[in-house]
């Protein structure tokens, strides 16, 4: 069975924390349009991500000695939730410091951490995540995307599709065939460390249905890599990418997607004064993500103390992710029926929410995977 | 004692109780006193240590009460088999007392659903294989095992401190996230057991029937979502401010 997860209370020395995130988040963020907030998790702004590095708030958990805060769990759960609850653009360091950096330490070679990890942790180096191809989705051990070791170095050639920020990224961590064939599944599977600019990487915009373009495919046309771009042991690709996986499901960020939209309602809703409806549809709201943020917070105890919770933390980003999809139909529900105007900028965020929700249940694993994860861990499977 | 050696006495009496006529045994064990203050010949027992005891007692709806009587003895020390909690307290706090007790009930009998229903999907054979192999209900077991885990940590979150002081807030999103699993988790639960579910002899209906029960009382999640939402709306912050301060 899965693991009981336990009331657990935030550190006062990690809590001390919020009062100074959130003065600096005020100044940083103070002219920003709550269509804008709505972004947060896909919003990209190098200044910044920088301006939040010289804080020393990105790579918080990762050792000093690499730049790293050397803070714990506890204290990256205060920052993620004070940047995911003011709408703050996260995108361009988001991938680097939650899964590529901590992958780096892990497997990377003495040379990749020195240069690389300073780097994160200083706001200079972008990640994207190679995982995903035309036709490897949730199949992930199906990648076709070939690396052949010739005496020059690494000849990568083939796809990955649905790259966040693929065109701005300065690195791309790839899971590719570097033996057999597709057919032989998990097996001939290696990481590389891919320098974006490398002449035959080339990253196209799709365009999303909200009209943005975060995503991108990135084509390899024999781009030639340096022999020691590959990350940790040749054929050990897919438990390495699995441990990768495991840094990006187990973070508390799956439950605040939706935050500006809300907290744009709940303005909404005082400035008009509430109704009963009002005041449960609020109340509804408040109650889950209560439980859903003391869950996140039994999941941070387990990271806290160096275990890797997976399938604790594929309940939550389950129970999060329905949840936060439910949020713009219960509010399109009641903004349908409201006597007076609605602020232009709350249908806005509204709208985006309503188009991007159904990625929450997609990235970093399908409802269906994790359903599946969950079952494991429960002795089903 | 420890808390553990608490919860396992607790346990081992409640699994050997005689159901048509509990009470004489419970009087002399002690423990419906234990919330009582040592002052008073109880032990004193903070939310936090209760709370194993109600999940406990949740599981086992064969005998009601008793968690019930507990607390209402701290009102009056002579109360036996209570049922209402809020009537049998009084005052102001009573239905939010009432509620968070009732969300850790529901949470314990939830439990008591999935473990059951889990072991019932392991050894069922149909199509040659146990229905657990099967991926529609192994998915319907994980939405189970989602909603049990936040509806324990709803309610967990409001047994803090000591018994009279329950915050109504974290007892309002107790009792409404309870409710709100409650109807996911019966219904799968039956689901998956089929007509064996539905018979007298079958255990399952105990289970479920309690927690239907409980969630009828001390108020439902309509109730509760307005009482949450209006102290929400009283205050100037966004959701995550309020979730903090609840």
């Amino acid at each position: 069975m899965l693991d009981t997860m336990e009331l657990t209370a935030i550190p006062p020395e990690d809590e001390a924390l919020r009062e100074p995130i959130r003065a600096f988040l005020a100044e940083q963020l103070k002219s920003m349009s709550t269509e804008r907030k709505a972004r947060s998790w896909m919003g990209f702004d190098a200044d910044f991500s920088k301006a939040l590095a010289a804080k020393g708030w990105v790579g918080i958990t990762l050792p000093k000695e690499y730049g790293g805060g050397g803070r714990s769990h506890f204290a990256r759960f205060v920052l993620v939730e004070e940047l995911l609850a003011a709408g703050a653009p996260v995108a361009g360091h988001w991938v680097s410091e939650r899964q590529s950096a901590p992958l780096l330490l892990k497997f990377g070679n003495e040379q990749q951490r020195r240069k690389i990890v300073p780097e994160v942790c200083r706001g200079e180096a972008f990640f994207c995540i190679g995982m995903s191809e035309p036709d490897s989705g949730s199949d992930l051990a199906s990648v076709r995307t070939r690396a052949d070791l010739t005496p020059e170095g690494w000849r990568v050639n083939g796809s990955k599709i649905w790259t966040t920020h693929g065109r701005r990224a300065h690195y791309m961590i790839a899971l590719v065939r570097t033996s057999g064939t597709p057919e032989d599944r998990n097996k001939g599977l290696s990481q590389l460390l891919i320098d974006m600019r490398t002449p035959g990487v080339t990253a196209r915009p799709i365009r999303d249905v909200s009209g943005d373009e975060h995503f991108s495919e990135v084509h390899f046309d024999n781009a030639l890599l340096p022999a020691d771009a590959l990350i940790g042991q040749e054929g050990q690709g897919w438990a390495q990418v699995n441990a990768e996986l495991a840094f990006e499901r187990s973070g508390p960020e799956r439950i605040y997607s939706c935050m500006a939209l809300i907290d744009a309602w709940l303005d909404f809703i005082r400035a008009k004064g509430p109704t009963d409806a009002e005041a449960e549809l609020a109340g509804r709201l408040l109650a889950n993500v209560s439980a859903l943020r003391n869950l996140s917070l039994a999941v941070t105890a387990r990271l806290a103390r160096g275990e890797s919770p997976v399938n604790e933390a594929s309940v939550v980003k389950e129970l999060g992710t329905t949840w936060e999809q439910s949020i713009p139909g219960m509010i399109t529900d009641h903004l349908a029926s409201v006597e007076v105007p609605v602020p232009g900028e709350l249908l806005a965020a509204l709208q985006y929410a309503a188009a991007m929700s159904p990625s929450y249940s997609l990235r970093g694993g399908t409802r269906e995977i994790l359903r599946g994860i969950i079952a494991r861990g429960m002795g089903l499977r | 004692m420890s808390d553990d050696l608490i919860l396992e006495q607790f346990v081992r009496l409640l699994d050997t109780l005689p159901v048509a006529a509990p009470w004489p045994a419970l009087e002399e064990s002690g423990f419906l006193d234990l919330l009582r203050s040592e002052d008073d010949g109880g032990a004193g027992l903070n939310l936090e240590d209760f709370f194993p005891l109600v999940l406990a007692a949740g599981a086992r709806p064969q005998i009601n009460g008793v968690v019930q009587t507990m607390v209402a003895r701290l009102k009056n020390p002579d109360t036996t088999a209570a049922a209402d909690i809020e009537a049998a307290l009084g005052g102001n706090n009573a239905r939010a007392v009432a509620a968070a007790i009732t969300a850790g009930l529901m949470a314990g009998a939830m439990e008591q659903i999935l473990a059951t229903t889990v072991e019932y999907a392991s050894t069922r054979k149909q199509f040659g294989r146990e229905i657990s192999k099967f991926q529609a209900i192994q998915h319907n077991l994980a939405i189970m095992a989602e909603e049990v885990t936040a509806a324990r940590m709803a309610a967990q979150a409001a047994f803090v401190g000591s018994p009279r002081e329950v915050s109504p807030q974290r007892a309002a999103a107790a009792k409404l996230r309870a409710g709100q699993a409650a109807e996911i988790v019966a219904a799968h639960a039956h689901a998956i057991h089929g007509a064996i579910g539905m018979t007298q002899e079958f255990h399952l209906h105990h289970l479920t029937g309690a927690l239907h029960q409980w969630r009828l009382v001390h108020g439902g999640e309509s109730y509760w979502a307005r009482e949450l939402g209006r102290w929400a709306l009283a205050r100037p912050d966004g959701l995550v401010t309020l979730a903090r301060a609840l």
